[in-house]
């Protein structure tokens, strides 16, 4: 299978969107020309012109808010957010507007739009471009929110978003856009709501998210030299949650430990942690465990940076510790 | 609040350890994390921590000698005051009565906090939390620490999660525990059997001879309680004065279980009316008067277990003892088993 990056993958599933579906559009900071900082929208000014790849001015709030109208009216808007940590500035059009007017129209309007957006840490990027803050939207019913965890996932996802009828956030991880990984020339999607299973264990499940996937990936790697299976469980959206995936793999392992790189408090981790405490209590054989980013602004020295966010190693030895009893 | 100490069991097939030397003294304050002894197996010789704060009250076995698994060989108490048997020694009193005089070799609590401040917080300090690796035996606080699913599958496997504690498995207990303990995780699969065939007519005998005698006829199942009692009392050296209770029951029956409690010390005359209660520390199921000649317990039965039988020759009787090897060493069962033995062949050991 040939094998194209995150970037690339991200590209193509609004360009065979865009041209399936002539509702579909993108808007905002520099997505035409310059094709965003990340270069993922390079080339689509080309084919679809200035009408559908939309350059806002600086002004997250005014673009969302174009966005969540033109999408209650009819059209199916892509909305670029340069950086994760300026949700800040649409949370009242994603949260307030966007999430709530279905069900406050009675059901009358609908808001299918798509906000895409990244998270991830030790790109360099200092405190307010760093984060992952994704967790804040998954608290708001209403919305959906994928985390792909490689190229393959970013394409069949986000062709599922932009067919939904709701408004779904996707973080794509900013470290993964020059990654490879295989994709397939002919079309899919990956439906919302479907964890996937990408290695199998018996001694300990790994539930990963986005970029912490792959360190769970390693950590496993790193764990079957010293004799112990781990299981990794690659939810794909944290909303709606594959609950019976999770469920079904720690009540095989009896041990969990869940590893994405929001902060670690009030997080994705203890939302996921409590799910299995709740429902999967009387199959666990060790205190089911969190590690997320380091509840800290995130340093701008790389050698600080590098220690905020779970890394293979701090992943595999967090696990020895629980298949041993020792936590 | 009083915690013993036990002998642990550091192999799967260890009866028995060795202390090699006591690290703490008594009255000695330790914490859980102490050394408290050295202990030798056939197999190693490792460092067994306190699992308790508090202050060492009791080291009750010696050094160099074979102790039981599970046996009490320290008590540490969570007071000082506690400590009834052997006072701390002069110098430690005194050395730990020194700073409260106001010697005063600490610095006063503001200067320690004016110290950590100059120094700035650590690097170190900034780092997540790595989550302690506890050592895995913790101090217990009356409730068995174990994993949902070791509790469960416990329960599920009628597993005594206590006993296992009283093996030494350390807490928080996990499904390997489970595992690992096997057999001994059980009320029964753990257990030995012995048998013994003893000629019947000396027994009968006897019990006829008491009739004529003392005009009192002795129930059979109240007369083996009797002679067991002893037998056991003389097998572990317990004194008189430590009550021994014994379970009986008979089959066919539809009274149930009785405990009788000293049955050994009580008259013959008066066996029926004796005392009764308590916790058992043997029980004795009596079959002679049904047609078996063989019936081991039931996997919950409680041990040691005594099943008596006709014999499958009618001029004897077999007598079956189930034990675990954990909590009556073999030794003493088979001196229990022959002191029976030899009491119902010439029952006027028992009077004497």
């Amino acid at each position: 299978m040939r094998e194209i990056t995150l970037s690339q993958a991200v590209n193509e599933a609004i360009a065979e969107e865009m041209r399936r579906d002539p509702t579909v559009f993108v808007l905002g900071e520099d997505v035409a020309e310059a094709g965003t900082p990340f270069k993922v929208l390079k080339g689509l000014v080309e084919e679809f012109g200035t009408e559908r790849i939309v350059d806002t001015p600086i002004s997250e709030p005014g673009f969302a808010g174009i966005a969540v109208g033109a999408a209650m009216t009819g059209s199916r808007p892509i909305v670029d957010l340069m950086f994760g940590d300026f949700l800040t500035l649409v949370m009242d059009q994603i949260a307030n507007q966007a999430a709530k007017t279905h069900y406050m129209s009675g059901g009358k309007l609908r808001v299918p739009m798509v906000l895409r957006t990244n998270m991830g840490a030790t790109r360099r990027s200092a405190a307010q471009h760093s984060q992952s803050l994704h967790a804040w939207v998954c608290h708001i019913p209403g919305l959906k929110v994928a985390m792909p965890s490689s190229a393959y996932e970013a394409k069949g996802l986000l062709k599922s978003a932009i067919r939904d009828n709701n408004p779904v956030i996707i973080f794509e991880d900013k470290m993964m856009y020059q990654e490879k990984a295989p994709v397939p020339e002919e079309e899919y999607l990956i439906p919302l709501g479907e964890a996937a299973v990408l290695r199998k264990g018996r001694d300990i499940t790994f539930v990963a998210t986005s970029s912490m996937v792959q360190v769970a990936q390693k950590a496993a790697e790193m764990l079957a030299g010293d004799g112990i299976e781990a299981e990794l469980v690659d939810p794909r959206t944290l909303v709606p949650l594959d609950e019976g995936t999770i469920l079904s793999s720690v009540r095989k392992t009896s041990r969990a430990i869940i590893i994405d790189e929001g902060y670690q408090s009030f997080g994705v981790t203890g939302e996921i942690a409590a799910r299995i405490a709740e429902k999967a209590f009387y199959d666990l054989d060790a205190p089911v465990q969190r590690m997320g980013a380091m509840d800290v602004p995130i340093p701008f020295s790389p050698v600080l940076e590098d220690l905020t966010v779970p890394t293979p190693e701090s992943v595999a030895e967090r696990a020895r510790a629980t298949v041993r009893g020792e936590l | 609040m009083a915690h013993d100490i036990v002998m642990p069991m550091l192999g799967m097939v260890q009866d028995t350890g060795i202390i090699v030397s006591w690290h703490k003294q008594i009255g000695d304050a330790v914490k859980a994390s102490d050394v408290l002894m050295e202990v030798e197996t056939d197999k190693a010789t490792v460092e067994i921590e306190a699992g308790f704060d508090g202050y060492v009250a009791a080291l009750k076995a010696e050094t160099g000698v074979p102790v039981p698994v599970g046996e009490v060989v320290a008590v540490i108490t969570a007071d000082k005051g506690e400590i009834e048997t052997a006072p701390a020694s002069p110098e430690t009193t005194k050395a730990e009565a020194a700073p409260a005089e106001g010697a005063a070799p600490a610095t006063p609590p503001v200067e320690q906090e004016a110290e950590k401040k100059t120094k700035g917080p650590a690097v170190a300090s900034a780092l997540p939390p790595a989550p302690q690796a506890h050592p895995r035996a913790r101090p217990r606080s009356g409730r068995i620490h174990a994993s949902p699913k070791a509790r469960r599958l416990a329960r599920e496997r009628g597993v005594d999660l206590e006993r296992l504690v009283r093996l030494g498995v350390p807490e928080p207990i996990h499904v390997s525990d489970l595992d690992k303990a096997g057999a001994a995780a059980f009320g029964m699969p753990a257990t030995s059997l012995m048998r013994v065939t003893i000629a019947r007519a000396p027994f009968e005998a006897f019990q006829e001879w008491v009739a004529d005698e003392a005009s009192v006829e002795i129930d059979g199942t109240n007369l083996w309680a009797a002679f067991a009692a002893g037998s056991l009392r003389a097998a572990t050296g317990q004194g008189r004065d430590e009550e021994i209770v014994v379970e009986t029951s008979r089959f066919p029956d539809t009274n149930g279980a009785v405990a009788l409690t000293d049955p050994d010390c009580a008259g013959l005359s008066c066996l029926e009316s004796g005392p009764t209660g308590g916790i058992a520390a043997l029980t004795i199921l009596d079959l002679t008067r049904s047609m078996l000649t063989d019936y081991r317990p039931a996997g919950d039965a409680a041990l040691p277990h005594l099943t008596i039988c006709n014999g499958q020759d009618s001029a004897n009787f077999d007598l079956y003892l189930a034990f675990d090897p954990a909590i009556l060493a073999a030794e003493t069962a088979y001196a229990f088993l022959k002191e029976l033995a030899d009491r119902t062949q010439v029952p006027l050991r028992h009077l004497l």
